[in-house]
């Protein structure tokens, strides 16, 4: 077990060294200069002389590659924003908690609603319950998330008054986001869930359980949904990545405070500092949740250690 | 079958359910006014005419303000984009201040001021009150002043932009604590206006120059009355009335609240959801859709109002584009678009037509029959120029930050289209819109003028030569444009700068380079509980500490 953590972690951190020299090296040859914008293309020469040193944007590539690493290894320092001049770590220690909270209660109200409504469904199969589930299902895997929040606002804030409809106040300020970001994963692990069942359900082992006289409740729960949950701790992780990464729209219409609406509004502004380093938290954090996927793994599937 | 047709019903009855939740906002019955204040703004109000006045809901103590963009900074270092002016206007005095009804300057950290001729120059002598003091308890200093003032033209870009010119930083100096002396090349009519601008307020030395990154985010010492006591980083900011402020009494008035909440809502329509749902008391920069309802309809106990901004959008013809050396091509152009239509169609409230070449705020302003809309005269130069129908294809790129901009491109668009020139229009986003436009990389410049100053030196040069917008440049034109900017500029009297000034709008005018097309008005919407008399200003400065809860 130690060895496969070990040579997961080995991997995250080759992933994460290839993601920054990938990102960085965009950055460097995207046309605009950062100096020139943070100045509004007025500047004296000599102000953009100290700007550019102060940035170390005047040293060759691979010098300023190794600095941009080294700060973030040592110091967790990613530079200052092209656009206001404030350090990004600041920036992001504030946003970062935000977008974190954000993301785990989606990935926890996905996967309390998810893998309950995939086992119902698929032990009640046809039944008025299993098409109600599908069709909910359905439906919130073909609304965008940024619709629904439009909708939720219409209805619960401005219809009805109950919700706040932007910014983060209090915790009810979360409901319609995590709503938002969460449904569509929520149907999407209903619906992998329920097909994985059924499929596990229909080996013979199942029925040599139920054979043996072996409960409904233990064939389920100890011998059908463990095996069963193999695809759907894959999606899930892959989606608790996507939630975290991927709620700047979201965001962006409910005012909230996170990573997403600090992204929304680097790439408007063009600040490409802020913008490589949400890429790269994002990033780190789409790593550390497959990490924690190839564990849970690991933990559930034996096979996979050994392998 | 009866499944499936429970499906079906669940479905329509769920459609029916979200089309009927549109939002629903009370018309109230309402008066509406135009009028003109001392700056030359254009101000549309609409109010509600109610008996009393509405209960405020939220914390008496507090005014909640929503704000449409993202706060950055708190600190003068770094002032960009205009929602740091809302806070920074609060934290922080200038020298001077202006006040938006009726035009006029006064002093505000400064109690006095001369101009002393200085050789070949003017010396500006300015004296700091000796009451003026910094949040922190320290007295503000001619030191600080200069620091915030005179260092600024050499380190600031837009500060450079409007003052490198008429200020001699080595010539200027303090004496003293209270003497601060700043060396004109020359008699500069703009120079106080500049001096009255956010980018030169006034800040704390010694603080500045050693304060942390957290100090600067949300621990300043400022020298306004506003102090900041929580930041959150894109999100809002909480600024609190300071009771010690020098100033009560001597240049200001303390407002009826002890607490200033600034949100700031990064989609506008959601603001005015939370204004409606009592969150808010004051809404400034309303979305193009709900300044259109709002001031149709008006809402219950609400005072809404349009003013115009000072900026404008200006279709600039490149002089490196070989076509526009034909006058007839540059006439063609102005024929071929009804700007007022254009205007109106884009920006709806919150457009005004434009009649001069200048913003409604520029100083010796003149006004023309701008619009030229005669889609046959343009036809017909096109012809006499020598340019078949679809012969004369044109490229320019707009913001897509701006919806309203892109509606303007396209119309544009469509009225070239009319006359035979094809128009491609490309979106990108600001940043890159406005290098592809300053690189020189279209053909047809859609560009925003904005002044600092009120002059027209401002309105049409901001940026020095060289950096400058190459499609859109003014002076490139023609040097004796140059003079004129100068001779009105720097102007000893006032029917000096009016007749430099009057000449190169006529000039503008009979030269058709320029067709400006429309300018921006800014969406305010607030509760009748709030006083709102003062705020005009709701673009460049935003100017927040004018507006007051009412007592009764």
């Amino acid at each position: 077990m130690v060895k496969y953590l070990i040579k997961s972690v080995l991997m995250v951190i080759l992933t994460m060294l290839a993601v920054v020299f990938i990102i960085f090296t965009i950055n460097y040859f995207t046309p605009g200069d950062p100096v020139a914008i943070f100045f509004d293309f007025d500047y004296t020469e000599a102000q953009y002389a100290a700007k550019a040193a102060e940035w170390g944007l005047d040293q060759p590539f691979f010098v300023q590659f190794f600095n941009y690493v080294k700060n973030i290894v040592t110091r967790l320092d990613f530079g200052y924003s092209y656009y206001s001049g404030n350090s990004i770590l600041s920036e992001l220690s504030a946003r970062f908690p935000v977008s974190l909270k954000l993301g785990l209660i989606s990935v926890l109200l996905t996967v309390v609603i998810g893998v309950p409504s995939g086992i119902i469904s698929a032990t009640r199969q046809y039944s008025l319950l299993d098409y109600g589930v599908t069709f909910v299902s359905l439906f919130f895997a073909a609304v965008p998330g940024f619709w629904l929040s439009m909708i939720m606002i219409l209805i619960f804030s401005s219809r009805l008054g109950w919700l706040p409809s932007s910014g983060l106040t209090d915790w009810t300020c979360y409901i319609m986001p995590v709503i938002a970001s969460s449904a569509q994963y929520v149907a999407s692990v209903t619906r992998q869930t329920r097909s994985s069942m059924l499929e596990v359900i229909r080996q013979d082992y199942i029925r040599t359980a139920r054979a043996k006289g072996v409960s409904e409740r233990a064939v389920i729960f100890r011998h059908a949904l463990r095996n069963a949950l193999i695809p759907v701790v894959t999606l899930i992780g892959l989606q608790a990545g996507a939630v975290i990464s991927g709620s700047a729209i979201i965001e962006a219409v409910h005012s909230f405070p996170g990573m997403g609406s600090l992204m929304m509004t680097a790439i408007n502004n063009k600040d490409y500092s802020t913008i490589q380093a949400v890429v790269l938290v994002l990033s780190a954090v789409v790593c550390v949740i497959n990490l924690a996927v190839d564990t849970v793994y690991a933990v559930i599937d034996p096979r996979v250690e050994i392998r | 079958m009866g499944k499936k047709a429970a499906v079906r019903a669940v479905l329509c009855v769920l459609l029916l359910a979200l089309s009927g939740c549109t939002q629903v906002a009370v018309p109230a019955e309402t008066e509406r006014m135009t009028y003109e204040v001392g700056t030359g703004q254009i101000v549309t109000a609409v109010n509600s005419v109610e008996d009393g006045i509405a209960e405020k809901t939220s914390d008496s103590r507090t005014l909640y303000l929503g704000a449409y963009g993202e706060n950055f900074v708190t600190s003068t270092l770094s002032a960009v984009g205009y929602n740091n002016l809302i806070a920074i206007s609060g934290i922080y005095d200038g020298l001077f201040q202006k006040d938006f009804k009726t035009g006029e300057l006064k002093g505000l950290i400064a109690e006095s001021y001369e101009f002393i001729p200085d050789g070949d120059g003017v010396m500006l002598h300015i004296t700091i009150r000796e009451e003026a003091r910094f949040q922190s308890g320290e007295p503000i200093t001619a030191e600080d002043c200069y620091y915030a003032t005179v260092e600024r033209v050499n380190t600031v870009g837009t500060v450079r932009t409007y003052l490198g010119s008429s200020v001699d930083v080595e010539g200027s100096y303090y004496e003293g604590d209270r003497d601060l002396y700043i060396r004109l090349y020359g008699y500069d009519n703009t120079i106080l206006e500049c001096l009255a601008c956010q980018w030169l307020n006034i800040s704390n030395r010694s603080f500045e120059e050693t304060a942390t990154d957290e100090e600067l985010w949300d621990k300043v010492d400022g020298s306004g009355p506003f102090l900041v006591r929580e930041q959150i980083s894109g999100d809002s900011v909480l600024l609190e009335v300071d009771d010690d402020y020098w100033g009560w009494g001597i240049v200001d008035q303390r407002p009826n609240y002890d607490f200033l909440s600034v949100k700031f809502y990064t989609e506008a329509s959601i603001m005015l959801i939370d204004y409606e749902n009592g969150k808010l008391d004051a809404c400034i920069g309303l979305s193009f859709s709900d300044t259109r309802d709002v001031m149709e309809t008006g809402r219950v106990h609400s005072n809404a109002k349009v003013v115009s901004s000072g900026n404008y959008t200006v279709i600039c013809l490149p002089t490196y584009v070989e076509a526009f050396q034909d006058p007839r091509v540059r006439e063609a152009i102005m024929c071929a678009i009804d700007t007022d239509a254009t205007a109106i169609a884009a920006y709806g409230q919150l457009g005004i037509t434009m009649d001069a070449y200048v913003s409604s705020m520029a100083n010796y302003r003149k006004e023309y029959q701008t619009n030229r809309y005669d889609v046959e005269r343009a036809k017909q130069l096109l012809e006499e120029a020598g340019y078949e129908e679809g012969e004369l294809s044109l490229y320019t790129v707009v913001s897509s930050n701006d919806s309203c901009s892109i509606a303007l491109a396209e119309i544009v668009q469509s009225f070239l289209a009319d006359v035979g020139i094809e128009l491609q229009v490309d979106s990108y986003d600001f940043a890159t819109a406005i290098q592809m436009q300053r690189n020189g990389s279209v053909d047809l410049c859609i560009t925003t003028f904005y002044t600092m100053n009120n002059d027209i030196s401002g309105c049409l040069i901001q940026l020095p030569e060289g950096s400058y917008n190459e499609a859109a440049w003014v002076t490139q034109l023609d040097p004796a444009l140059s003079e004129m900017f100068e001779a009105g500029r720097y102007a000893a009297t006032e029917e000096e700068a009016r007749q430099a000034y009057g000449w190169i709008q006529d000039w503008l005018h009979e030269q058709m380079w320029y067709l400006p097309v429309v300018e921006y008005n800014t969406g305010f919407i607030c509760r009748d509980y709030v006083d709102d008399s003062e705020f005009y200003n709701l673009m460049h400065a935003r100017d927040i500490r004018n507006l007051n809860l009412l007592t009764e």
